[in-house]
């Protein structure tokens, strides 16, 4: 039997697609010595992710330093962005012949592994040679390369991430998580053909169905009378006395029908509904609004989608989550789930919260033209749990901490 | 590779012959092993079997000679190879053998100098004799010798002696209109071989001969004035991304280190030096370590999200 040890480096020829590509990014450089760096590295991270590919393990070019100009521009970064693990594995060049590979200290940290891949000096093949897990010098021997099939433990035990939500309304959010008007607006979302590692019919189908939703909430919400009657509802909905709703004079004004709103007085409205009530599906309600008007209002909170491609018996679906801060101090969250093949969810998709036992603490199931499920509820800071979307015995976990 | 596997068993049978016998049992064992392994085993044994198939001496690397549909092709097949491994049957061909065939059928299917039937052959006899010789073409596929040109042009050379057999043969049976004149025989077909093998060297001039990339300045200058631009447009957001209690630390200026900056030297522009982190760090008096940290945690997002690398299609 062929034991790991015996492993030798994979060929693989590279295309003139391939050199076009890294070709165009390394192009806006400003030496030679730096664009033919940047080139041979786009081709040593090319390889890997063909190499990805042929295990069934996506990545992202996209979303990768090495293939944005203006990250190399101020960087010297070659990583492959892994989306099933949210990691970065760094794809370093080196000429044929050389025994050792430089590998700048500024990619030492936060890289899942370093594949080194032996570059021909024409770009026509590239041998991936091996790996390490971490690099702690900058002229790393290739002596130390492990057999390159162990890349696959490395990337298989990577840890379980866990996204906090209450990083979210700092603004600290993980690239995997993309923002509504990312989805929902196609034309500020192009997505380049040469990026062929992306999944572009995922990518607009989701924008197509993010777009859908919230285009038909919105001409129903905001056409004509329906905001204001919109703001009245939400607004007498609350629960409280009379004097606590009329705390903001807008709003009594705008209860009691005494008073044309411009758009500011309306978003002025909807941000102290958002702020102040303490019903989480009036503040749901009223945020959601809010974003619809103004999305990068910070009363709206955090709303986001991961986009991973996530697949669940064949059917391809889109977990959103969106948090908000109360004014009891403590976090609203909001799940939903998002069909991306058509307008309507599977029949018994099931969206669940399991406590950190890994109890459930709800569960709810898509019936027959649901377009999307969802549930809301309240936290603390640094209580966790997790978001399980489930059809039949296929189940997709994200683990959150608020 | 193979002399070192080669070194290690008895001196008495031929090095190559058990090299590549010893190459074929691990494999079948590996293919064997794959077929029940799990999700991980799998992926690592796939990467196993595909590495020791290349160290096969017969192992087809089309990649100076047919080149580019080479390329694709293996990129194809090797997305495929997980999937493909169940139709393996050890008990009638070697595993190399059977990726060669893969590799041959996808790369013929890629390439544009296959032979088109020149304009007067019956479609029907083009498609029969097509399918004969490729049939040939994988069953020999041991003869193929680089040497005297690419797959494609022994396909074509095949594939025009099949024509004429199969031409002569329904012509006999059914009657059908012959396409060639009868002086299109064997002899015409080497003489065409050749031709085109020696074509086929032509063909290598087109592959790239280093990997020198030579920037496109006006490209580079347009990039750095918009990154310079957002900078500037964005100062306050970017000034206050910085190190806590040093608030000169900030991406605003990190950034701007870092971003070549045109400058004019005798009457010439030229770019200028861009600091490297020990300067920056000593600049701004603060340890490496520790700019370079919120450089990459922090700067580095905000660019990204900036200019999202779709905006460059």
């Amino acid at each position: 039997m062929t034991s790991s040890t015996d492993l030798r480096s994979l060929f693989i020829p590279l295309t003139a697609a391939d050199r076009e590509q890294a070709e165009r990014l390394a192009r806006l450089q400003v030496t030679v010595e730096e664009a033919t760096q940047v080139y041979r590295n786009a081709l040593a991270v090319l390889a890997t992710a063909q190499y990805l590919k042929m295990l069934d393990i996506d990545s992202d070019l996209e979303a990768s330093y090495s293939f944005n100009p203006a990250v190399q521009l101020v960087a010297d970064m070659a990583d492959l962005y892994i989306p099933e693990v949210r990691r970065r594995i760094e794809c370093r060049s080196v000429h044929p012949g050389e025994d050792s590979v430089y590998v700048p200290e500024e990619v030492w940290e936060d890289r899942l592994g370093f594949v080194i891949v032996q570059v021909k000096d024409d770009g026509t093949r590239a041998d991936l040679l091996g790996f390490v897990p971490e690099v702690s010098v900058e002229q790393l021997s290739l002596s130390y390369l492990h057999p390159l099939d162990g890349l696959v433990d490395v990337i298989e035990d990577a840890p379980t991430l866990v996204t906090i939500l209450s990083n979210w309304l700092r603004g600290k959010v993980s690239e995997a998580w993309r923002t509504l008007t990312e989805i929902a607006q196609p034309s500020a979302n192009k997505w380049s053909p040469a990026f062929r590692h992306r999944s572009l019919p995922q990518n607009n189908e989701l924008a197509q169905q993010i777009g859908r939703h919230y285009s038909e909430r919105h001409r129903v919400s905001l056409e004509g009378e329906g905001l204001r009657q919109r703001i009245q509802q939400l607004y007498s909905e609350q629960s409280g006395s009379a004097s606590e709703k009329a705390a903001h004079p807008l709003m009594a004004q705008i209860v009691r029908g005494e008073k044309e709103i411009s758009e500011s007085e309306t978003i002025e409205a909807l941000v102290h509904l958002v702020q102040n009530t303490l019903d989480v599906k009036i503040q749901i309600k009223a945020a959601e609004l809010l974003w619809m008007l103004a999305p990068e209002h910070p009363a709206t909170g955090a709303w986001r989608i991961l986009d991973q491609g996530l697949k669940l018996e064949g059917y391809p679906l889109a977990l959103m989550v969106a948090v908000l801060p109360r004014r009891d101090g403590r976090l609203l969250v909001l799940a939903r789930t998002y069909s991306l093949e058509s307008s309507y969810l599977p029949i018994g998709t099931t969206l669940s919260g399991l406590d950190e036992a890994g109890n459930d603490f709800f569960a709810v199931q898509s019936r027959r033209q649901d377009n999307y499920i969802q549930y809301y509820f309240v936290g603390d800071y640094k209580d966790s749990f997790s978001l399980q979307m489930s059809i039949g015995a296929s189940k997709l976990a994200e683990n959150f901490q608020l | 590779m193979l002399d070192i596997l080669a070194n290690s068993v008895s001196l008495s049978i031929p090095p190559n012959f058990m090299c590549l016998a010893t190459i074929q049992n691990q494999l079948h064992e590996l293919i064997e092993q794959f077929h029940t392994a799990d999700r991980r085993q799998q992926r690592k044994l796939v990467t196993q079997i595909l590495s020791l198939a290349q160290q096969s001496d017969e192992f087809w690397q089309g990649i100076s000679i047919d080149a580019e549909p080479y390329a694709e092709a293996y990129q194809a097949v090797m997305i495929s190879l997980p999937r493909q491994l169940s139709h393996f049957d050890p008990s009638k061909v070697t595993f190399v053998h059977w990726l060669n065939c893969l590799l041959v059928e996808e790369t013929l299917a890629r390439s544009p100098k296959i032979w088109r039937g020149g304009g007067n052959t019956d479609p029907a006899i083009y498609a029969e004799a097509k399918q004969i010789a490729m049939n040939e073409i994988l069953n020999k596929f041991e003869q193929y010798n680089p040497q005297q040109g690419s797959v494609t042009n022994w396909f074509n050379f095949i594939l025009k002696k099949r024509i004429l057999d199969v031409t002569k043969d329904w012509g006999g049976k059914g009657g059908r209109e012959v396409p060639f004149n009868e002086d299109y025989g064997e002899e015409h077909c080497t003489h065409q071989f050749e031709q085109l093998t020696s074509e086929s060297d032509k063909i290598k001039i087109d592959l790239p001969k280093s990997s020198n990339i030579t920037p496109d300045i006006s490209l580079t200058r347009n990039l750095i004035n918009r990154v310079r631009k957002w900078a500037e447009d964005k100062h306050s957001e970017l000034r206050q991304c910085c190190l806590r209690d040093r608030s000169e630390v900030n991406c605003y200026t990190l950034i701007l280190m870092r971003l070549p900056r045109l400058i004019e030297r005798q009457g010439e522009f030229e770019f200028s030096d861009v600091p490297n982190w020990k300067m920056i760090a000593t600049e701004l008096n603060v340890p490496e370590s520790t700019v370079r940290c919120h450089f990459k945690d922090k700067c580095i997002d905000h660019l990204k999200q900036a200019f999202p690398a779709s905006s460059y299609a």
